[in-house]
């Protein structure tokens, strides 16, 4: 799946923390949902979205700084009707494009991402209840088979052999014991499934991604709940089934739902790797530290001409790293993996394993009823285990 | 009911304001600042307006024209996209209205008042 060259890249930057692996493009801030986890939508709202001549600049620049990987964000990706040629324009400079979407994208979008060179897609699914998804979304009826729809139509046009798809999952009060059924759900259609604690903030101190909205924040009683899943599917994971998360980040996730301070920062004095790994741009092209994090004072173009240079100059680096510095820190998945597998030896192998070796199993084209079949069977399964006399109502769906 | 995107994007922009202002200040004067922050709401108001309402330090709201703040400018259609970025228009907005609320709260607060708010309306309910 990766080219030969972004293979060299990733090594070169998890051996000398020298180029950025990794970049997180904030293409728009429009989106079709409100999911009530989400605060980057209305963040980001405040700039002018790039053209596409300049994002063709940026993948430019971002070629020159060895960037091996760009992951293609929003709002809703989606929602822009150039995503095509903006995803053509950074496979032409050899970056590898991540496709994110809330799971609205259309057949026809999907198809056309596809034939241009898309082969990396992560979609959001934190259940295999569809009136809960709806409700995470925003109220939005009729999102969780819209999403259904969409993994139906991705594993219709990606090529099983040469490609990755996940579930982005947002763990929350609302969802801790449906997890484990996403997990399963990814591994028997060949999907792995990446975790991000919920992140709620005080008002007072705003983070551009964190939601203010309180009642959805982790609480004593859940800790022992969140302890257990995360056991759990570190013994899952050793059993075979698709979870992309290191054991390493599994086990801060327990810290940071509970308040206590993380612990993926602590090779590098508390502080993570941007610039060096990773860092982010907002729609107008500006460099940011993260989707938390504008830098300060005046923008940083990354489709202007100096840009590279910029990037290197040891002075834009302190400017960085002061604003990391001072940062609580953060659980939202690439940032942390991607420190954990630079840093630490045996989640390189882990993620090693995942990248060299063969697929898992696809047996794909899946459409949306045998999809639903799936998670109906996997959540029957589950409810039986626990004792649950709601197996009698989805058996009734069913 | 979903979020609304507007009503949204202009709080966090406000909260943004807030904090900025606030960081500003002497640690001493920054308490009934942070308790607008804490209390803060908006809604929609009368056509083509918003309402920015708070409880404490004590009640008030101040209201502005809805298509003060330029939100959501696409680059992907021709026809709607601009190349001067609204962004530190945005921002001078924000703390104009956040200036606002601390004249009408009687606050300190380290900068004067933009001239080019077009608050149609403040009350406090002190």
């Amino acid at each position: 799946m990766f080219t030969l060259r972004n293979k060299a890249r990733i090594a070169k930057g998890i051996v000398l923390h020298s180029n950025p692996l990794y970049v997180q493009f904030y293409i728009t801030a429009r989106c079709n949902l409100t999911c009530q986890q989400c605060n980057i939508i209305y963040a980001n709202s405040d700039v002018r979205e790039c053209t596409l001549s300049e994002i063709e600049k940026i993948a430019e620049n971002l070629a020159e700084i060895g960037v091996a990987i760009v992951l293609l964000t929003g709002g809703e990706p989606f929602v822009r009707k150039d995503l095509p040629q903006i995803i053509n324009a950074f496979v032409r400079n050899g970056i590898h494009v991540r496709m994110q979407t809330n799971g609205l994208a259309s057949e026809a979008q999907l198809e056309e991402c596809v034939k241009v060179g898309g082969c990396d897609i992560s979609i959001s699914l934190d259940t295999l209840y569809s009136g809960l998804q709806n409700s995470i979304n925003g109220d939005f009826e009729g999102s969780w088979d819209r999403a259904v729809k969409t993994i139906s139509t991705v594993s219709q046009y990606l090529p099983p052999e040469q490609s990755f798809a996940a579930f982005g999952c947002v763990l929350s009060p609302d969802n801790i014991e449906d997890i484990e059924d996403v997990v399963r759900f990814g591994t028997a259609i060949g999907w792995f499934t990446s975790l991000v604690p919920i992140h709620v903030v005080d008002p007072r101190t705003p983070m551009n991604f964190r939601t203010y909205d309180d009642s959805i924040a982790f609480r004593p009683e859940h800790y022992s709940r969140v302890d257990a899943l995360m056991d759990k599917l570190r013994i899952m994971k050793g059993q075979g089934h698709l979870l992309y998360d290191s054991d390493e980040y599994l086990e801060d996730i327990k810290r940071f739902v509970k308040n206590e301070p993380i612990q993926w920062r602590r090779k590098n004095n508390q502080c993570c790797d941007s610039p060096s790994l990773y860092f982010a741009i907002i729609p107008n092209g500006d460099f940011a530290v993260c989707c938390d994090h504008r830098l300060p004072g005046h923008g940083v173009s990354t489709f202007s001409p100096d840009f590279p240079k910029i990037y290197r100059d040891q002075a834009f680096k302190k400017r960085v790293t002061d604003v990391a510095q001072g940062c609580i820190g953060c659980m939202y998945g690439s940032y942390p993996e991607i420190t954990i597998t630079a840093r630490y030896w045996e989640a390189t192998v882990e993620r090693m394993k995942v990248f060299l070796s063969k697929p898992p199993v696809r047996d794909w084209p899946l459409n949306s009823d045998k999809l639903n079949e799936i998670a109906v069977s996997i959540r029957k399964n589950r409810l039986s285990e626990m004792g649950s006399p709601k197996v009698e109502e989805i058996s009734q769906s069913a | 009911m979903p979020k609304n995107f507007f009503l949204e994007s202009i709080r966090h922009h406000l909260l943004r304001a807030l904090e900025r202002i606030r960081n500003m200040l002497p640690p001493a004067e920054r308490e009934p600042w942070e308790k607008v922050s804490l209390t803060m709401e908006i809604r929609s108001g009368e056509v083509g307006t918003v309402v920015i309402y708070w409880t404490q330090p004590s009640p008030g709201e101040v209201i502005i024209k809805r298509n003060l703040f330029s939100l959501y400018t696409r680059g992907d259609l021709p026809k709607k996209q601009k190349v001067d970025d609204p962004v530190s228009r945005n921002e001078e907005i924000a703390d104009e209205v956040i200036t606002k609320i601390g004249s009408t709260l009687s606050l300190s607060f380290p900068r004067q008042v933009g001239s080019s708010l077009n608050a149609e309306q403040t009350r406090s309910a002190k």
